[in-house]
């Protein structure tokens, strides 16, 4: 279902990149949640009241699970929430994971902001539409 | 004869064969049979014309007994013979009264009791044939005493006597012809009886040739005195020069038997001079019966009397030269088995004897070496010295010693110590040197030997007396002090240490020498000499204790360990250096995660700022938002450069700096470093820091790097553990009182037996691309500070690393590595 403002989940275990992060979505229109651990955001999605994004922004070290393992979880629960994968390491390994897993996108830290909220809109986009097509990674 | 014969025999039984109390008790009844046999003799050449006998034995047996026995048995003899006396059966005949007889024993009694108390006194006790004949004094005191005075007196009382009790009249005439009797028999039997007595014994040892001619001489005299005592009367007044005929064979006996040969042979003679007057045969026949019988005394008196004299005086000197060729003997055969060389000078330095040591060295000939032949056995080096030596000695009559080399047999010289004092008289007259010399060679050799073997030690070696002066210095000492031996000798010890150090050593020289034993000087701590250009030089001191005659010394070995020091410094940058290559290398190792620790901040900032910028492009601009924003900008900011420092820490370069730090605030740097790693590998990190941990002395670097290594490889060891199970546990807790212990308890898999040491050796490593050093080098780094890194498994699982460093004060004393200085020249750390 789509409202006015797409909701962005950002899961990052530095606070300071949350809060950034929130912050530049916000400016940008869209609204945003951090959340410190993919647990946390699990635990989110299947509490009340219902929470349900638009996409998630998901950092890849994180302790506990990492990205990679909530967005397994994730595709559990709904196979088309997009996911865009943030990072400081630069493995292809990483990437090349991460997209044959669905993934939107796989930005490198630190990134663009207009990169990063234009790769959100398609994100979005997609998600609302359907589609499973990988949209564009920097 | 028989009588004579018999009581010789009878003697002889009674001499050693049994026992002194049965010896003694039968001697009585025997001086009683003497008594009566001496008594037949007397009475057998009595003169009736006269009244008297030519010798009277009994008083002169009775006093050779009384000679012989104690004076506590005197008594029991002149018991025995009393009643012998009183019943000579020719006294019975003659008529005597009762009491006259008495009397006349109570006088030869008194004669015995005079001579014997006196001669008693006159040889200390024990008047023998021996003691009273061979020696000049005592047989004049015979002579005077016994033969002479006690006669005189005895014969005196017993006149006395016979003229006051009516019996006779004339005094003077009984006294004559008893006097004269009584020292005849004296002169005559009393000897020969205590040569019976006493001196058979020793015929056993004389040599059968002697007794055959001691036994022709006495037929001669016997002869002799036959032929001129038993001649007609007319034949000795036509020719009176032949009484003088014994003389010859007397004086022979006399010189060559002593008195023990002339005392038979005056007996001969007396015999066989009285028998033929008896028998109106002889010299002494033509004049009246008592002029006969005065003449024939006379004559044996005084023939007996020189004689007797002569025989002690040399038995007296032969004694005296027995005893010194005995003593020359005993010398000459101790000289000669002497080991040593000796030697002898007469007063005018000439050598008048050497021993057989000496000849047997030098291999010359007595006649050689005799007078100054000596000295052509002396190196021609030492000769001057050594004459000279001796010389000055001699002259002033001291003491010398000297070393010289003599020649030897075989031609080689050898050191000798010789050493001389002055001979002296007993009356103190000088009468020349007496020396002996030892061969040194060997000792010469071995000091030579010591010496070479000190002077050749790479370690300054010094002897020290007791007062602190050098008496001894090798080579090496001169090349570490920089003096030259002869500067050294003689001068206190203390010249060779800094001024700092001279106070204490004084009393520490007399503590060691209290109490000497082989050690180290300093205690444990760094010790310093002086050169002589007031360099200093650090050096080891080993001290032991040598004792010798002359007192207790301290031979110091002395090691300069400028070059070791220098060493050990250059291997201390050694291994910061690899240190350092170390952690450049976990560095490498971390790089991935020091720039995700990075990148964090660096996204936050990104974003933020261009955030900003965006709210200042809008219209109206947010500024409280923006001022938020760069409230961020600046925590993330010094977020980084925390990661920077960090990082700047590890891989600095610096020579170690000891100070006192808290090992906690070291643990979480290193857990906060490796917070981006330990997400990488998704193990989770527990750090636990005792409250109040005391502070350690140490460097921070080097102690942040043993930790952070301790990390890393916990990480590592859990790679293959799941995910969920990864975690290391970091403590830092105090250890006993004096050590704080820092541990990296993981969960992995544990480490074989064997790995438990062998991880700690340089190359070895379990990691693909590792280096293998980090273990080795953070163990150098702990014990560097003094403490102790290991590893162990953990009961459950997973394996523990801990290291210990010591709580800052029980470091303090030793600060290594504070005390360098740029130039890597050490400076006193006192």
């Amino acid at each position: 279902m789509s409202r006015v403002k797409p909701l962005i989940a950002i899961v990052d275990d530095d606070e300071s990149v949350c809060r950034a992060l929130r912050r530049l979505v916000r400016l940008s229109g869209m609204d945003a949640e951090a959340f410190a651990s993919g647990a946390e955001l699990i635990e989110r999605l299947g509490a009340m009241p219902p929470f349900s994004p638009d996409c998630v922004v998901l950092d890849l070290q994180m302790p506990g699970m990492n990205g990679f393992e909530v967005q397994e979880r994730l595709a559990r629960v709904d196979r088309e929430l997009p996911v865009v994968f943030i990072t400081a390491h630069d493995e292809p390994a990483a990437r090349e994971r991460a997209l044959a897993a669905g993934a939107v996108a796989f930005l490198r830290k630190p990134f663009d902001q207009e990169l990063f909220i234009a790769t959100l809109r398609a994100a979005v986009n997609r998600g609302a539409s359907g589609e499973q097509a990988p949209g564009p990674s920097g | 004869m028989p009588v004579l014969f018999a009581r010789r025999n009878l003697a002889r039984f009674s001499l050693g064969r049994v026992s002194a109390r049965t010896r003694a008790l039968l001697s009585v009844p025997l001086v009683g049979a003497g008594y009566y046999a001496g008594g037949m003799v007397g009475l057998a050449f009595w003169d009736p014309a006269s009244g008297s006998s030519i010798l009277w034995p009994p008083n002169a047996i009775l006093t050779a007994a009384l000679l012989l026995t104690p004076p506590r048995t005197w008594w029991l003899y002149l018991i025995a013979c009393l009643p012998v006396h009183l019943y000579l059966p020719a006294h019975a005949a003659l008529g005597d009264p009762l009491l006259v007889k008495i009397a006349e024993f109570a006088a030869n009694g008194l004669q015995g009791l005079i001579a014997a108390a006196a001669l008693r006194a006159f040889t200390d006790g024990s008047p023998r044939f021996e003691t009273l004949f061979h020696n000049l004094k005592c047989m004049t005191a015979f002579i005077i005493v016994a033969a002479l005075a006690a006669p005189a007196v005895a014969s005196a009382v017993a006149a006395y006597f016979f003229v006051v009790s009516g019996w006779r009249a004339d005094f003077w005439s009984i006294w004559q012809v008893r006097f004269f009797a009584d020292v005849v028999a004296a002169l005559t039997i009393t000897p020969f009886v205590l040569l019976v007595v006493s001196g058979l014994a020793a015929l056993r040892q004389v040599p059968a040739r002697r007794l055959a001619e001691f036994g022709l001489l006495m037929a001669a005299v016997w002869g002799i005195g036959i032929l001129v005592f038993g001649s007609e009367g007319r034949v000795a007044e036509r020719f009176p020069a032949l009484l003088y005929t014994p003389l010859p064979l007397l004086l022979w006996a006399a010189v060559r038997f002593g008195p023990a040969g002339l005392m038979p042979a005056l007996v001969i003679i007396a015999f066989v001079c009285v028998r033929h007057a008896f028998d109106r045969l002889g010299p002494f026949v033509s004049q009246s019966p008592a002029t006969n019988l005065l003449s024939l005394q006379i004559f044996l008196i005084a023939i007996s009397l020189p004689l007797m004299l002569l025989a002690a005086l040399i038995a007296e000197r032969r004694a005296r030269t027995l005893v010194l060729r005995e003593s020359e003997a005993r010398f000459r055969s101790l000289a000669d088995t002497a080991p040593v060389l000796i030697w002898m000078t007469d007063r005018d330095k000439r050598c008048n004897f050497f021993n057989k040591g000496w000849l047997d060295f030098t291999g010359r000939s007595l006649a050689q070496e005799l007078g100054d032949g000596w000295t052509e056995g002396v190196h021609p080096d030492d000769a001057e010295q050594c004459l000279r030596t001796y010389v000055n000695a001699f002259d002033a009559r001291r003491e010398f010693t000297m070393e010289y080399r003599l020649r030897r047999h075989d031609g080689e010289y050898r050191w000798v110590l010789d050493k001389g004092v002055p001979r002296l008289a007993p009356d103190g007259t000088f009468l020349g040197y007496i020396g002996c010399a030892d061969d040194i060679s060997e000792r010469k050799l071995a000091e030579e030997r010591a010496w070479q073997v000190v002077e050749a030690a790479p370690n300054a070696m010094l002897v020290v007396d007791q007062a602190g002066k050098i008496t001894l210095a090798n080579a090496a000492a001169e090349t570490v002090f920089g003096y030259a031996r002869d500067e050294l000798i003689g001068r206190p010890v203390e010249m060779l240490l800094p001024e700092r150090f001279r106070v204490h050593h004084a009393g520490d020289r007399e503590r060691y020498l209290a109490d000497p034993t082989a050690r180290a000087m300093g205690g444990g701590r760094e010790i310093f000499g002086r050169r002589k250009d007031a360099s200093e030089v650090p050096i080891e001191v080993g001290l032991t204790p040598v004792r010798t005659s002359e007192g207790s010394f301290a031979l110091a070995s002395i090691i300069d360990i400028t070059a070791r020091t220098e060493a050990e410094l250059a291997a201390q940058r050694h291994r910061a250096e690899l240190a350092h290559v170390a952690r450049i290398s976990t560095m490498g190792e971390l790089a991935a995660s020091l720039a995700h620790e990075l990148n964090q901040p660096l996204t936050a900032i990104l974003s933020n700022v261009q955030t900003a910028q965006h709210i200042l492009a809008a219209d109206p601009a947010d500024l409280d938002e923006v001022r938020e924003i760069l409230q961020d900008v600046v925590e993330d900011d010094k977020r980084a450069g925390e990661v920077i420092r960090r990082l700047r820490g590890l891989v600095r370069k610096e020579q170690p700096a000891f100070a006192p730090l808290d090992l906690g605030s070291v643990v979480r740097d290193v857990v906060l470093l490796v917070h981006s790693d330990a997400v990488l590998r998704n193990s989770r990190v527990t750090v636990e820091v005792s409250p109040g941990l005391p502070p350690v002395q140490g460097d921070r670097i080097e102690l942040q790097q043993v930790a952070l290594n301790l990390l890393v490889n916990a990480f590592d060891a859990m790679k293959d553990v799941p995910a969920p199970e990864r975690q290391v546990v970091v403590r830092a807790e105090l250890e006993g009182a004096r050590m704080v212990r820092v541990s990296a308890r993981d969960r992995g898999t544990g480490l074989a037996g064997a790995d438990l040491e062998r991880l700690f050796q340089p190359f070895y490593t379990t990691k693909r691309d590792g280096l293998g050093m980090g273990l080795s080098i953070s163990r150098a780094i702990i014990e560097a500070h003094g403490g102790r890194l290991w590893a162990q498994n953990n009961l459950d699982r997973g394996a523990t690393f801990a290291f210990t460093v010591p709580v800052a004060e029980a470091h303090a004393q030793r600060p290594v590595g504070s005390a360098l200085d740029p130039a890597g020249q050490r400076t006193n750390v006192q």
